[in-house]
């Protein structure tokens, strides 16, 4: 140790003798437990730093389950503005290899987000090899190039109950059908995998609750060829999916409460619901690519007292309209033709329709009230008395909320939170 | 009504839900429904107190969501007597409650984290030790002994061998 830094401190500890004396370090009273409760709060390196404070404190940080998110070795000296990147890595490989050495695990969460990695990668081998020994439950892998598989030993790791996926390939599961893991979540974001592989991975993991694909995967359309995507699963509960990632989509799943489609590319995708007599929310109805082709199914579908959500859309010869339809949300509100019509129609027809909310974009120049007498006319007032709510909306934040909100089940309502 | 007793003889009487937001009352009730007065041995009742707040505001705020869709499924036609406005804004005014709420000195902090813990109250659990998390996140070793009154009783040699075993946390 430098001898400024041992001045230093010895500075440090007369000159706080008295306050030593008469504050009691209560934290340090707290049990084991709870200390390694807050520890497993903290970044890598705050968490790591904890081991120095005191002999009290020493042996914590190897009890608590690592999180370890490989950004978070990066000094934010060595953050490039322009690209949004850290300059950093050889700390940060270092850094990780040294920490998965020294930790004894288990390893809770696991994270490789920077982005400049990828499955082939000898290090990188090693580390999820480690990861998945030490019973990893949270994996999120944001690679650099797609052209590399990712390893079959991980959806296939025991104990992992989360897991994200980017910028890769799926082996080919034609070929060797394995039994997948009781993963709870999945996310996959530009992965290339086959219709059929795609189907039979969500048939593979048993016990999931929730499946997100999060950007159009990267063959898709490149031919003009169409794809299908049948989802079935007896475990699902929440489905969300950009719209154009498929060609068309059928959803055959017993106890699916949330299916939201993100409309990010103006790409048609035909949506048929098969079975889904759970369903509580369908989200992002699009009036010109898809719509019609769900009316008739939704009737049935949608079970009384539960809110719903879409932007604009058909809804004509729907019964849920007269009977169970309680809240709508435009998103994106212009006031274009087709929208307003769609909402003065839904608000004279609509029964039991007790909310209407208008998300207008900010920066919009249409002034609400007038907006608003459009809707209404002369009659001032909607006739099944529906509450209309007007708010500005700020579209960026909206759209990553709603992402990350939709596979979130501590969220009664995912839209709760939007832009609020 | 169910009636809390701290551990220093202070009795509070509170609605049997706001006193089921710690699980082990919870537990205490369904073993016997006829259950009225718990005594609290490791809560004082300045911190009870302080505990007893929260919950009910968290109370509060999940009754009136569930009184705003029932109204929204139960009344007919005409508009429902709750306003949708405090439901809609609901979640985004108790994180700023509790943001507020958790602005307590180190010493309450730390007999909030025990309190919670031994009432099993999750939510509360998890906002105090998330709070003990942000105070000691970015600060260096030294400014953080110095917050909580932690004492450096390493040898300097000592303290030079856990940086050397775990290098990547002091650099």
């Amino acid at each position: 140790m430098a001898p400024g830094g041992s001045t230093e401190k010895r500075k440090s500890n007369s000159s706080n003798a008295n306050v030593v004396d008469t504050n009691v370090d209560y934290i340090s009273l707290l049990p084991d437990a709870l200390l390694i409760t807050i520890i497993s709060l903290l970044p890598a390196k705050d968490a790591g730093r904890t081991t120095i404070l005191s002999k009290r404190w020493r042996p914590l940080w190897a009890s608590t389950p690592l999180n370890l998110i490989d950004v978070e070795l990066c000094d934010s000296r060595t953050m490039c503005r322009y690209f949004n990147i850290f300059l950093c890595t050889h700390d940060r490989m270092w850094g990780v290899t040294k920490i998965l050495e020294s930790h004894p695990g288990p390893v809770n969460r696991f994270c490789l987000v920077h982005g400049d990695l990828n499955f082939v990668d000898p290090f990188v081998d090693n580390w999820l090899d480690t990861v998945t020994k030490k019973g990893v439950k949270e994996l999120e892998l944001r690679m650099c190039h797609d052209t590399h598989p990712v390893p079959t030993y991980i959806l296939q790791c025991r104990s992992l109950k989360l897991l994200t996926l980017k910028n890769t390939r799926f082996p080919d599961l034609s070929v060797d059908s394995p039994t997948f893991s009781g993963l709870l979540e999945l996310t996959l974001s530009r992965v290339i995998i086959t219709d059929s592989d795609l189907e039979k991975l969500v048939m593979g993991f048993h016990a999931l609750r929730s499946l997100s694909i999060l950007t159009a995967l990267p063959d898709l359309g490149k031919f003009g060829g169409k794809r299908r995507f049948h989802l079935r699963s007896r475990s699902l509960r929440s489905f969300t999916i950009v719209s154009g990632t498929v060609t068309e989509l059928f959803i055959d799943a017993p106890n699916l409460e949330r299916c939201l489609i993100e409309p990010q590319f103006a790409l048609g995708m035909s949506v048929k619901i098969l079975s889904a007599p759970q369903l509580k929310l369908v989200g992002y109805l699009d009036i010109d690519s898809y719509l019609s082709k769900l009316g008739n199914n939704l009737r049935q579908l949608l079970p009384p007292k539960v809110p719903v959500f879409l932007s604009f859309g058909f809804w004509e010869n729907v019964q849920c309209l007269e009977h169970h339809l309680k809240r709508v949300i435009f998103h994106q509100y212009k006031d274009r033709k087709g929208e307003s019509d769609f909402a003065r129609y839904l608000l004279s027809n609509g029964k039991v329709l007790k909310e209407m909310k208008f998300l207008v974009p900010k920066g919009s120049n249409r002034s609400w009230a007038d907006m608003e007498n459009k809707l209404l006319g002369s009659k001032m007032a909607a006739p099944y008395g529906t509450r209309i709510i007007w708010q500005e909306f700020e579209d960026r934040e909206g759209v990553f909320y709603f992402y990350i909100n939709a596979s979130n089940w501590s969220r009664v309502d995912p839209l709760m939170d939007m832009n609020e | 009504m169910i009636t809390l007793t701290s551990s220093d003889g202070v009795q509070f009487d509170v609605r049997e839900a706001v006193a089921k937001e710690s699980q082990i009352i919870r537990d205490m009730i369904q073993d016997d429904c006829v259950i009225t007065n718990i005594p609290l041995a490791n809560v004082n009742h300045k911190i009870l107190s302080i505990v007893l707040e929260y919950c009910q505001m968290h109370v509060d705020k999940t009754e009136m969501e569930v009184n705003a869709s029932k109204h929204q499924t139960t009344t007919g036609e005409g508009s429902s007597s709750v306003p949708v406005a405090l439901k809609v804004s609901s979640n985004k005014n108790l994180n700023d409650w509790d943001k507020e709420f958790i602005n307590v000195d180190l010493d309450t902090l730390y007999d909030l984290i025990l309190a919670a813990n031994y009432l099993n109250i999750s939510g509360l659990l998890n906002l105090t030790t998330q709070a003990a998390a942000d105070i000691i996140k970015g600060k260096t070793t030294e400014e953080i002994r110095a917050t909580f009154n932690i004492k450096n009783d390493f040898t300097p040699e000592e303290e030079a061998a856990i940086r050397k075993e775990n290098p990547w946390a002091f650099e």
